[in-house]
């Protein structure tokens, strides 16, 4: 063999199996969620704590959000439509809950399902 | 050794270095979400040029602000007042005149005029009573807009909303920017609303459809490249009064608001088109739907009231199994 040795076959076999992994492993969906703040053009990642946040003090937005283990609600906001109080509870992957006038959202991002790169509603 | 053996392995090493090329290539998306037209848009880039997202946010943004002002301009305007029009709004109002025409007049921008006695869009929300529609049934109709390149009047007390396809045209002149800068893969999603430019590193864009009622299913899978899907429906935007639903879609023939559907999604070439058309199929019934969209030549997928799918003119071309 002049032109690969058993080395160069090891690494290139070793880059490949490497490469296929993920490609294997997007089957199996992982559903590790992370509960997303969208406040303007700001994101922040919040904890699946059991908690009532007032989003006043810390982003300066008249509203309320209660977490729970693994899902969220607005249960508060001063807008006038109330549409992201009454959408209730965001819990599946990609699911969010926006209050427009206060540019404010919840958003459930599942960052392994890479299936879906979009949802139009 | 012979050059069977000496090809074989270059071939060996070229395919190797393409695969492992290729699957770098998926990692490189970047999603940047905004506050645009009354929802979230999401643009995902193949690149990580932030300066590049910003300039296509602030883009956007003055181009609603374009076409929120010229509907301002209109509705505030009193009978007989000259109001600017841009290129912009002037392909804008000649779509109008289109869905119009394809509708056989169900579609209108001037049925604004009533939808807002009912508070659309932005609430509070009430039931104003027959009389009152009435008086204003004869102000309504596209006709009593007077319009060419530069200017437009009205010609009675009439109010116009563009927001069925006002959205789709922006994420259009978005793509058209992004193509401009050398951009080749990418997808702007307007609430819904989406454009997908290129493939997604070596595969198409998967976009699902969502299903209203239940959260951990899709109504249907689809794989685009340079096309746009939309979809309308009566889950959104709409109120309830007394066991009836009120839906943000109304009718410019009867001036009613209709509840024909769960949801209509559409696949076209332009989210323009796909948004626009979406809300005119919503009007029309299954038969209409399936003699207009073959001409149109976009795939349509109905969620009916009876929660039953009905998929036309090549929707399940574009499906892939879940």
């Amino acid at each position: 063999m002049k032109y690969l040795t058993k080395t160069d076959i090891f690494v290139i076999s070793l880059l490949l199996a490497v490469c296929l992994l993920p490609i294997f492993g997007n089957k199996t969906i992982n559903k590790d969620k992370t509960l997303l703040l969208l406040i303007d053009n700001r994101i922040y990642e919040l904890p699946f704590k059991r908690q009532i946040l007032n989003l006043k003090k810390e982003y300066g937005v008249n509203m309320v959000v209660e977490i729970d283990t693994d899902r969220a609600r607005i249960i508060e906001s001063d807008c006038p439509q109330q549409i992201c109080v009454k959408y209730g509870w965001v819990e599946e992957c990609g699911e969010m809950s926006v209050c427009v006038p206060n540019k404010t959202a919840i958003q459930i991002k599942c960052e392994q399902r890479k299936e879906i790169d979009g949802i139009s509603q | 050794m012979g050059t069977l053996a000496k090809t074989a392995a270059s071939l060996f090493f070229t395919i190797s270095l393409f695969i492992i090329a290729g699957c770098s290539d998926s990692k490189q998306y970047n999603t940047r979400s905004f506050y645009e037209m009354g929802t979230i848009v999401d643009i995902t880039l193949s690149s990580k040029d932030d300066s590049l997202i910003n300039e296509l946010n602030k883009k956007m943004e003055s181009w609603e602000n374009e076409v929120s002002q010229f509907s301002e301009n209109v509705n505030n305007a009193i009978p007989g007042k000259s109001i600017p029009v841009t290129e912009i709004i002037y392909n804008l109002l000649q779509q109008a005149e289109y869905y119009k025409h394809l509708s056989h007049d169900k579609f209108d921008i001037t049925v604004a005029t009533v939808s807002r006695m009912y508070g659309f869009p932005e609430g509070p929300f009430r039931i104003p009573d027959n009389k009152t529609i009435q008086k204003k049934s004869e102000d309504v109709g596209f006709s009593n807009l007077v319009f060419d390149k530069k200017r437009l009047i009205k010609k009675t007390d009439l109010k116009i909303d563009m927001g069925a396809y006002a959205k789709g045209y922006i994420v259009d002149k978005g793509i058209e920017f992004l193509k401009k800068e050398g951009i080749k893969s990418a997808m702007i999603n307007a609430g819904g609303d989406l454009y997908t430019m290129g493939k997604k590193g070596n595969r198409k864009w998967h976009i699902a459809i969502k299903d209203p009622d239940n959260k951990k299913e899709f109504l249907s899978i689809i794989a685009l490249e340079n096309k746009a899907v939309a979809t309308s429906g009566n889950y959104e935007r709409y109120f309830e009064e007394n066991g009836q639903r009120y839906t943000h879609i109304f009718d410019a023939i009867t001036l009613q608001p209709v509840n024909n559907y769960k949801s209509i999604s559409v696949i076209s070439d332009t989210a323009q088109r796909s948004d626009g058309l979406a809300t005119v199929y919503y009007l029309m019934d299954v038969d209409k739907i399936r003699e207009v969209c073959k001409k149109e030549k976009t795939p349509v997928l109905i969620y009916t009231l009876q929660s039953e799918k009905i998929k036309l003119c090549g929707w399940q071309e574009y499906e892939i199994s879940n």
